[in-house]
């Protein structure tokens, strides 16, 4: 399988994305490149290599994917050492001269995604985020706060279906409204029962739905919103420098998290329009009459870790820095904590209860 | 004639007063050294040197001036049990005073002061039935006059029993709510907000249809009696029967 590597036309490193300026960075000699100016230079080396020595470069193409084919191991074309990836990985690093690779078989074709947004954060945003974050959970053990993470922190670009649907929703319910007013020494409740029908439709822009089965769905629910705004038409370019996955649950798989979340919110959407104090639904029918998708891939800062035997998720918005995650909670602190909090109960209980006993 | 009645009706009162008054007048006058205090044999004379021991014990040890009245004479009605009780209690700054009839088995406990402001009428009552009188259903006289001081203690104390039942309570709760809170934060993960994605960010209505069904009133009476009790004087009392 060909891989691609984006050189610095200097001193023949590997090119980075620079989310700052979003332009292709060369960490040796640290020049900067804009990228329509490297895929021109690109392009033209990638010409010249095939005048040059064609047949060859063919033959050794051929061999290298029907290598890849078999094994999933592909060779760095800096240092020549092969690099193991799994099925759903579409960008790496090579592990020896840790040169950014972009497996371009993976993005291309029906993987081909059609829009991405780049990252817009550092990785230096990402761990400051991360720390900030966990420092201020009290809960989290302190032998936790304690591990250095900065190395293990990775930048994927995860892949993720966009989906538009048009919606309609129909919705039968009892509303009830209830007044109440005092008079004499009695008071009066008088209760209005409505018989309540809705129809109502609307179209649905974009919900997004993770397309990686690595990423737990509802850690990347948490990352939302993204704003669509920046997405930019798909380059390999924007993949050098980070991690990237190709989707691997497809739209079909997708579809039930994408219509649970629209039946949710249009079911609630048209309960809102029923101004009654109270609201009984009788009958419900929510239908998707037609979705549209898309493939894109959404930039996030990513990290694992294993603490105690267990896994623990930190992730943070590529784009946004919005961060969201699961840490560990600490047995003794929790304990201490809840018992601080029993004990201000415990001082109520019996100041209320010498009062009033 | 209601003029009549009404004046017969006074005297009659005022003269059950004053006949209940001289009758405790003369009781005091029999027997008023110490602390126990014994109307016609009520008790022996072993067991009210042991009372006598145990209430002057607890006077000494708690600052309340403890008191214990045994009579035997079923001409006594409870009211003038209660009435003397309450009087012999008012002669002390703090006091807490048992009057026990056993002639008619009725036990009334009356006290006044700072340190047993807390045991309430009501309290009185369940210090007779819980404390004392269980005892006295066995003519253990000893034993009711330490439950009464008992009572009394338990009573008079901030950190009753109840009290201390409804701080663990709070504990309780405060303790649950704070952990379960805190694991439910820590497993948390953000809804998204799916009506973001929503074009116009609301939907359009084909239908709309209110339509009126029905309407019932109902009516409910309020409570307009007071429930309150009075203020927290300085003098209360209760008793009962075994």
């Amino acid at each position: 399988m060909p891989v691609l590597e984006y050189k610095c036309p200097n001193c023949g490193g590997g090119l980075e994305l620079n989310p700052v300026n979003q332009k292709m960075k060369c960490p040796f000699c640290l020049s900067e490149f804009e990228q329509a100016e490297i895929e021109r230079i690109f392009a033209e080396q990638e010409k010249n290599k095939f005048n040059t020595d064609g047949a060859e470069e063919e033959e050794k193409a051929r061999k290298d994917a029907e290598f890849a084919g078999s094994t999933n191991i592909y060779r760095c074309q800096s240092c020549g050492a092969e690099i193991m990836a799994d099925d759903t990985t579409a960008a790496t690093f090579c592990l020896y001269c840790h040169n950014p690779v972009v497996l371009s078989a993976r993005c291309s074709g029906e993987l081909r995604p059609s829009r991405l947004i780049p990252f817009m954060t550092t990785k230096d945003q990402a761990l400051s985020n991360y720390k900030a974050w966990c420092g201020k959970k009290w809960f989290v053990p302190t032998e936790f706060k304690a591990i250095e993470t900065a190395e293990k922190i990775s930048g994927v670009y995860i892949p993720f279906w966009l989906a538009d649907c048009s919606v309609n929703g129909y919705v039968h319910a009892e509303g009830k409204k209830i007044r109440t007013w005092t008079s004499g020494n009695y008071r009066y409740t008088e209760t209005r029962i409505y018989d309540v029908a809705r129809q109502a439709r609307g179209v649905f822009h974009g919900i997004p739905a993770d397309g990686s089965s690595k990423a737990e769905d509802g850690l990347m629910d948490a990352l939302e919103p993204f704003d669509y705004s920046n997405l930019r038409e798909f380059s390999m370019n924007y993949l050098s420098g980070f991690l990237a996955e190709k989707y691997d649950v497809d739209r079909h798989e997708v579809f039930p998290r994408i219509k649970s979340r629209v039946d949710e919110n249009t079911e609630t959407t048209i309960r809102n329009s029923m101004n009654y104090d109270s609201v009984n639904i009788l009958d419900k029918n929510i239908v998707i009459e037609k979705t549209d998708w898309e493939y894109v891939m959404m930039p996030v800062w990513f990290l694992t870790y294993k603490f105690n035997d267990k896994n623990y998720y930190f992730a943070m918005n590529g784009e946004t820095g919005k961060v969201t995650g699961i840490l560990p909670l600490s047995k003794k602190k929790l304990l201490i904590g809840s018992c601080l909090v029993g004990l201000i109960g415990f001082i109520l209980g019996i100041i209320g209860g010498g009062i009033f006993l | 004639m209601r003029k009549l009645f009404r004046k017969l009706s006074a005297v009659i009162c005022a003269g059950a007063i004053a006949c209940t008054a001289f009758a405790f007048s003369a009781f005091a006058d029999d027997n008023e050294d110490g602390r126990c205090w014994v109307y016609g044999n009520a008790i022996s004379s072993s067991d009210e040197t042991e009372c006598e021991k145990k209430l002057d014990e607890a006077s000494d040890k708690y600052g309340i001036e403890f008191f214990a009245v045994f009579i035997n004479d079923k001409t006594y009605s409870d009211s003038s049990v209660e009435a003397y009780a309450n009087q012999l209690s008012y002669k002390y700054t703090n006091c807490a005073v048992m009057v026990n009839n056993s002639a008619t088995r009725y036990t009334y406990v009356a006290r006044t002061g700072d340190k047993t402001k807390r045991v309430s009428s009501s309290k009185a009552t369940k210090i007779t039935k819980n404390y004392i009188n269980t005892e006295l259903k066995d003519n253990d006289y000893v034993s009711a006059v330490q439950g009464f001081i008992k009572g009394i203690r338990r009573y008079s104390s901030f950190l009753s029993l109840g009290v201390i039942l409804i701080g663990c309570l709070g504990f309780a709760i405060f303790f649950l709510i704070m952990y379960f809170a805190v694991k439910a934060k820590y497993k948390f993960h953000e809804k998204p907000n799916t009506g973001a994605y929503l074009e116009g960010g609301d939907l359009s209505y084909d239908v709309m249809m209110d339509t009126f069904v029905s309407e019932h009133t109902t009516r409910t009476a309020i409570n307009t009696g007071s429930d309150g009790g009075g203020g927290g004087g300085s003098h209360s009392g209760g008793g009962s029967h075994y």
